[in-house]
């Protein structure tokens, strides 16, 4: 069974030698100019699909699917086992083992958790100043984060470009992303998204996995707490709203 | 359609449309096309910035080169007319 990537080699190496032989046809025995530019078009559209092979995932979307829901099952079985729908606070590397990372606190207090310094590297951890306690999870967010090539920026054009960069580019998840700031809040609009909301008891802490993945990518970018405050899932687009909590350092 | 798609649907289809414009207006040399490709196939990469680093570079190294190629035309041209004795 051919992969997209075996299609697209083919499909390049294909049109490389049609172009080439026939632009020659064409030059030598028709000598038509028009042809032979048509000729020279499609070897560079051949160009073009043998770059795009090496930039197509190595694993199929099914099987990265399949990996995502079976992570998100045992984290919504563990949360559902412990009863806990508190909001989860997305937290920069900086303050949460290097990695971008989500505290969901074990009780709802109706405030946003205030973390007092870095996280230890335990699922268990105390983070405020009467010791709370919450737990520090890995996201998809987390690991996305990892693939981008450089740390996103705080500003609403560098995080729209890497949030663009993760959804459309890495993941193809969406068809677009635009990022606008309001005060603390930070609003993201994501068209065309792929990945649907996932009914299952984490994201009732995490958001869904898209939101999850923008709210980690906004973390880092900002360097601060983002809590997520709404998701609104429309027809062709989900908006985002996220907002900025200040560590209490 | 993944974004992979949509770039290689966009320049199959509009390299030839170019070429078919050009044609009907009788246009006979081949650095006009040549050029018109080069411009439509670095307006098309900037409009598909999200690519995957991996392809992005080969994309870029294409384009690069391309861009040599177009900047060529233009000095020949520009040393053609420099050559032709004034009127």
């Amino acid at each position: 069974m051919m992969t997209s990537q075996t299609r697209y080699v083919w499909l390049g190496v294909g049109l490389l030698v049609g172009g080439a032989i026939f632009s020659l046809a064409a030059w030598l025995v028709v000598e038509s100019v028009p042809l032979v530019a048509l000729g020279l078009a499609a070897i560079l559209i051949g160009i073009v699909a043998l770059a795009l092979s090496r930039a197509l995932p190595a694993i199929p979307p099914e099987a990265s699917g399949v990996l995502l829901q079976t992570g998100l099952e045992n984290l919504s079985a563990l949360l559902e086992e412990i009863g806990l729908t508190t909001p989860a606070l997305y937290l920069p590397s900086r303050l949460a083992r290097g990695k971008p990372l989500a505290l969901i606190p074990l009780s709802a207090s109706g405030s946003d958790p205030s973390i007092q310094g870095p996280l230890p590297d335990r699922l268990i951890v105390s983070y405020g100043r009467r010791g709370e306690l919450g737990l520090l999870v890995r996201t998809a967010g987390t690991t996305v984060a990892q693939l981008l090539d450089e740390r996103p920026g705080p500003s609403t054009g560098e995080l729209e470009s890497a949030i663009g960069a993760a959804l459309v580019g890495r993941l193809d998840l969406a068809r677009g992303v635009h990022v606008y700031r309001d005060g603390e809040r930070f609003v993201a609009e994501v068209d065309d998204p792929r990945l649907g909301r996932q009914d299952l008891w984490a994201t009732r802490s995490l958001g869904s996995p898209l939101a999850s993945i923008v709210a980690a990518l906004v973390a880092e970018g900002t360097d601060q707490p983002v809590a997520m405050r709404s998701e609104d899932w429309q027809r062709r687009q989900v908006v985002i709203v996220l907002e900025l909590v200040r560590d209490g350092l | 359609m993944t974004v992979y798609s949509r770039y290689l649907l966009t320049v199959a289809v509009v390299l030839p449309i170019s070429t078919v414009v050009l044609a009907a207006y009788s246009v006979q040399q081949l650095d006009a096309y040549l050029s018109l490709y080069v411009l439509e196939y670095l307006v098309i990469s900037v409009l598909f910035a999200y690519v995957h680093p991996r392809g992005k570079r080969v994309l870029d190294g294409v384009g690069i080169v391309l861009f040599m190629g177009f900047l060529a035309i233009v000095a020949v041209k520009v040393a053609d007319i420099l050559r032709r004795p004034a009127p």
